[in-house]
């Protein structure tokens, strides 16, 4: 340190600056950090997402399109292997049964039998650990479905098969199957098997689906039309082999089936990253003015005794330069860890290999640009104008600066405050001080607005999506939905339900699928066109509530009427009420006229029609294919145990099971979806609420120190502590209320344009738009609690120091 | 590379001093101050010289105007009309910048209130001035800065920072930080005004050292005993310099 060659007086004054105010150096390197950290661990674990789970999925050779239909001979596969267009195409079996988890409940499970696991060719699974390939009577777990199973390697699961009866299944290995969406949000197990399983599952050795990828120069870049038109031929292909087709699902290339949730998640984020910045560099300006305001008069002095102005702006340059790099030390690291973080946690959630932690050049480069560059930038203008000071008045600079009112606001807020003349006098000086330095009070209060507006939005956002997922829920009148793999007397099936205990009431309706075509034309049915089921109430029926946005619901007069929902119209955009409908089932194709449209409900494209007709139309008159059943019970666990009772009922009594779904177990798991959205949601309003008390505390600490001979004259004049204190906490109260109130006239559009986003990206629809109250009280009390936690340590400086300190102070 | 940038952007250079004219000549100079009760004129028309190794004390009342005509000439304040050449240099033409340089070169400016950075040492204090205007080679900086904290009498409080010196040891640090660049022209404003007499006395006495070594000194000061230890004494009234009032004393013309 006794170098004085290489480390001159004036750089030893900016290093006294920098280590001498270690508080000050800490709110700086802070503010700069909560930006770097943000940007870096958003770009880092966007680069690291799109990386992971491009290599994951692509790795898998993704099908372009999967068909479904009845079981079918290996032949046809090859058949659609041939078509023009098709790259590859490989026939896999799924068993759709029922299987009890470790806790004892009874759920859903899909087992694939694959018939050769050595030559995969499409949505390829792979090894993960156990035994590879399965052995005959063995199973192997994909990796997410062990925990909704509750079962580990080396342990076995009971399924029980369509017709009822129990088999035990070893469970010999894991693997990971990077096309399937994962169990949490799909609310299936996955398990894969061989072809000779299959008989132990009273199955035959055949074939019920056939996933393709197309020839690459058949794409037109993200389109899905040209893949559809080839699934088109392969469904004719498939219905000339003698087999029905129920289900056509094509892919959009190059995406992974939850592409929406994945970037409603990266929207967030980038949201969460861009707005830190923008706070970090607002405190920042904030605090390298508040710096510079502090230090006139020592500029003044280095100016007498011959500093030129660009000699004293290179010392705070350097200042703000070594608070960047601080803060990059600080933050790069922090920033890479919490990337990490996010992307195992979405790659646990999405169920994708993370790769894990890399820093690319290109997230060091943009960090140290967004930790000194930003910086550099935000200070170049106070620093510039706080070196033009002249020497005249930097040493003129007495501590109490005379306030005069200036311009149109000041006199305004004058005005404004002599009509609160009755007020007590230290809580008009509270109030005159808050407006004293309109430059910083905008500043702070941009930042806090900002901080509160996203904070506010993002609880809007919450309770949006849940009132969306509320009223979609509303939806579903019944507890229990039965579906039944051929179709059965309606009558039938509503005396069997009826004759367990603990039924309210039974509804047997009509069940199919088909898929809609543009218009009545021949060629139309070859046309690319999406899959809808149809559902057949009883028109009066009460177990459901669609909510109906345009016409009408079905009456008892309808004969081809039709109610579409508007996840279905969204393929569909040539449905228009009154206009008629051509819907292609199995071979037949049907004419409806189109009456209402309904709300979706979450569950896919659906339409409405009436049981009688459409029953009658599809020659199964007065027959049914699923049932719903309300319960006597309203408890969850009682109506759980009230299907598995049906259930085993049921196939007692012959009647084959597809499926049991419980509405209670289903609004669950539609519930922890949205749960990771609004867990990101409530992270990124916490992280804002940070930033925010943040720069309030250094605003308020350096108000104080400018204030210090304030301080002394008023404690001369006999102001106590107490009354010192109740200055400050005052004034930093009134910047939180006006920043809470400009926030929430403001947070009111974001909330709406966010929404519609998260909406749009996460559920294809926009969410139904409620504004949150709680939100905005929320952070009344949060700003307010927060202004006064950050005024605390700064009051309690200025009220301990003594008259003598203070008068002295330079 | 910003560096450069803003060199350039504050690019310094001085006039050619003009030869033979005195230390410091002021003629017709003229301030006036905009303020909202409306036009103040601190100085009149001033016309005053000072020669090479005087010791001038600036006296007058309170609001007289004393302290804006030091400001002239340490160029810390510009005048409305008139010139002020000190040693040749025609400081009412200079920019802010240039008086910087040419102030930290030729000028030792000492305040009322000491005015020392509170973060570096005494030494430092001194050595900053040869730091900022690259005088003397920079190994010998902190001898020379000891040297000239000997010669005020401080040279055992060199690393102290000033808030553990009393009022008199802090202007005579700042005393030998207007004197660190070798300055032919030392001006103070009201240098004693924060001391004891016994202090007081003492920093006019070591002035009188100086001037009698050859520096020209100009010192503002309410005090009329300690303005009657100067060489010279230079009445302000209502911005105007009275002719002189002390007999024997002489008059510069």
């Amino acid at each position: 340190m006794d170098n004085y060659v290489l480390f001159t007086p004036r750089w030893r004054k900016v290093w006294a600056d920098l280590w001498g105010n270690k508080l000050r150096t800490i709110l700086v390197v802070m503010s700069i950090a909560v930006g770097v950290f943000a940007v870096g661990m958003v770009y880092s674990s966007y680069l690291m997402f799109a990386r992971d789970l491009a290599g994951s999925w692509g790795s898998a050779s993704p099908a372009s399109a999967s068909l479904y239909a009845d079981p079918f001979d290996e032949e046809l596969v090859d058949s659609v292997r041939s078509l023009r267009g098709v790259k590859e195409a490989e026939g896999r079996r799924n068993v759709d049964l029922r299987v009890r988890t470790g806790g004892g409940e009874w759920r859903q499970m899909f087992l694939t039998a694959i018939p050769d696991y050595a030559k995969q060719k499409v949505n390829v699974v792979k090894p993960q650990s156990g035994a590879w390939p399965p052995g005959d009577g063995d199973v192997l777990l994909e990796r997410s479905s062990l925990a909704e199973l509750g079962v580990t390697q080396g342990g076995s699961i009971q399924v029980e098969t369509p017709s009822g009866r129990k088999r035990l299944l070893k469970v010999t290995g894991v693997v990971y199957d990077p096309s399937q969406i994962p169990s949490i949000f799909s609310g299936r197990s996955y398990g894969y098997i061989n072809m000779d399983t299959l008989e132990k599952l009273d199955e035959k050795r055949r074939l019920d689906q056939v996933n393709f990828i197309v020839q690459p120069w058949i794409l037109r870049g993200k389109e899905t039309e040209p893949i559809e038109a080839i699934g088109r031929r392969a469904w004719t292909k498939l219905e000339q082999g003698d087999t029905t087709v129920f289900w056509l699902q094509v892919n959009k290339p190059g995406e992974h089936p939850l592409q929406g949730a994945i970037n409603a998640m990266i929207l967030l984020l980038a949201v969460l990253g861009v707005l830190s910045l923008f706070l970090g560099t607002f405190l920042l300006v904030n605090t390298v003015s508040a710096i510079l305001a502090q230090q006139v008069r020592q500029v003044g002095i280095m100016k007498a005794i011959g500093a030129r102005r660009d000699q004293i702006l290179r010392m705070y340059l350097t200042l703000v330069g070594a608070y960047g790099i601080l803060a990059l030390i600080v933050a790069a690291p922090l920033g890479a860890l919490a990337a990490s973080a996010v992307t195992s946690f979405i790659a646990g959630v999405f169920n994708f290999d993370s790769g894990g932690l890399e820093m690319p050049p290109s997230v060091l480069l943009l960090e140290a640009a967004v930790a000194i560059l930003i910086p550099l930038v935000a200070a170049m203008w106070p620093i510039w104008r706080g070196t033009g000071v002249t020497v005249r008045e930097a040493v003129g600079d007495f501590g109490i600066s005379g306030v005069k009112a200036k311009g149109r606001i000041d006199r305004w807020v004058d005005a404004g405050l002599e009509r609160l003349k009755k007020l007590p006098r230290p809580l008009l000086l509270s109030l005159r001080n808050t407006f004293r330095r309109k430059g910083r009070l905008a500043l702070t209060l941009l930042t806090l607005t900002v901080a509160g507006t996203v904070f506010m939005a993002v609880f809007s956002v919450r309770s949006s999506l849940y009132s969306t997922l509320d009223q979609a829920l509303d939806y579903f009148h019944y507890d229990i939905s039965i579906g039944f793999t051929q179709s059965y007397r309606a009558s039938r099936i509503e005396q069997e339900v009826m004759r367990v205990p603990g039924i309210k009431a039974a509804e047997a309706w009509g069940f199919t699928s088909g898929r809609i075509l543009k218009d009545e034309r021949k060629e139309a049915e070859d046309e690319a066109s999406k899959n809808v089921f149809i559902l057949a109430p009883p028109v009066e029926t009460k177990m459901i509530q669609p909510r109906i946005i345009e016409g009408r619901w079905l009456v008892k007069e309808d004969e081809s009427a039709l109610v579409v929902n508007t996840e279905a119209l969204k393929d569909n955009q040539q449905l228009k009420v009154g206009e008629p409908a051509i819907i292609k089932v199995g071979t037949r194709k049907l004419r409806f006229t189109v009456v209402g449209i309904a709300q979706s409900t979450l569950t896919g494209p659906i339409v409405y029609a009436p049981y009688e007709w459409l029953t009658g139309a599809v020659q199964e008159a007065g027959r049914a294919r699923s049932v719903q059943i309300v319960a006597a019970s309203s408890d969850p666990k009682e109506q759980s145990a009230l299907g598995r009772t049906l259930e085993e009922h049921m196939k007692k009594n012959s009647l084959r099971i597809q499926n049991v779904d419980i509405t209670w177990e289903q609004k669950q798991r539609i519930r922890s979806q949205f749960d990771i959205i609004t867990t990101f949601l409530l992270t990124m309003a916490v992280l804002l609420a940070v930033v925010g008390a943040l720069g309030l505390t250094g605003t308020m600490g350096i108000n104080v120190l400018e204030r210090t001979r304030e301080i002394g004259v008023m404690r001369a004049i006999g102001a106590s502590s107490l009354g010192v204190g109740k200055v400050f906490v005052v004034e930093v109260l009134c910047i939180g209320l006006l920043s809470w109130l400009a926030g929430a006239i403001l947070a009111l559009p974001v909330a709406a344009l966010l929404s519609y986003q998260v909406g749009v990206l996460f559920l294809q629809n926009p969410l139904a738009f409620s504004f949150s109250i709680a939100g905005i009280v929320i952070w009344l009390v949060l700003s307010a609690l927060l202004s006064v936690l950050a005024s605390l340590m700064p009051a309690w400086n200025a009220a301990r120091l003594s008259v003598r300190d203070v008068l002295s102070y330079e | 590379m910003i560096g450069k940038w803003l060199s350039k952007l504050t690019l310094v250079d001085l006039p050619e001093p003009r030869r033979g004219m005195a230390a410091v000549e002021l003629s017709g100079v003229r301030k006036v101050y905009v303020t909202g009760a409306g036009e103040f004129a601190a100085l009149k028309g001033v016309d005053l010289k000072v020669a090479a190794g005087e010791f001038v004390a600036v006296v007058g009342k309170s609001g007289s105007g004393k302290s804006t005509l030091i400001n002239m000439i340490t160029g810390i304040d510009r005048p409305t009309a008139g010139e002020v050449w000190v040693d040749g240099m025609p400081v009412h033409t200079l920019t802010e910048n240039q008086i910087a340089v040419w102030r930290g070169r030729t000028v030792g400016v000492v305040f009322q209130f000491f005015q020392l950075l509170p973060t570096l040492t005494a030494l430092e204090n001194v050595m900053l001035p040869m730091d900022f205007c690259d005088v003397h080679d920079p190994h010998e900086r902190p001898d020379r800065a000891r040297q000239l904290l000997e010669l005020v009498g401080v040279g055992d409080q060199a690393d102290k920072l000033p808030a553990n010196l009393s009022g008199g040891q802090q202007q005579r640090v700042a005393i030998a930080r207007s004197l660190a660049n070798e300055p032919p022209l030392l001006v103070a404003d009201e240098p004693t005004g924060n001391l004891d007499t016994r202090t007081a006395a003492a920093v006019i006495d070591l002035f009188g050292e100086l001037a009698h070594a050859g520096k020209t000194i100009l010192m503002v000061t309410h005090d009329e005993d300690l303005a009657h230890r100067s060489s010279r004494i230079v009445t302000v009234s209502e911005g105007l310099v009275l002719p002189a009032a002390l007999p024997g004393r002489g008059r510069y013309g």
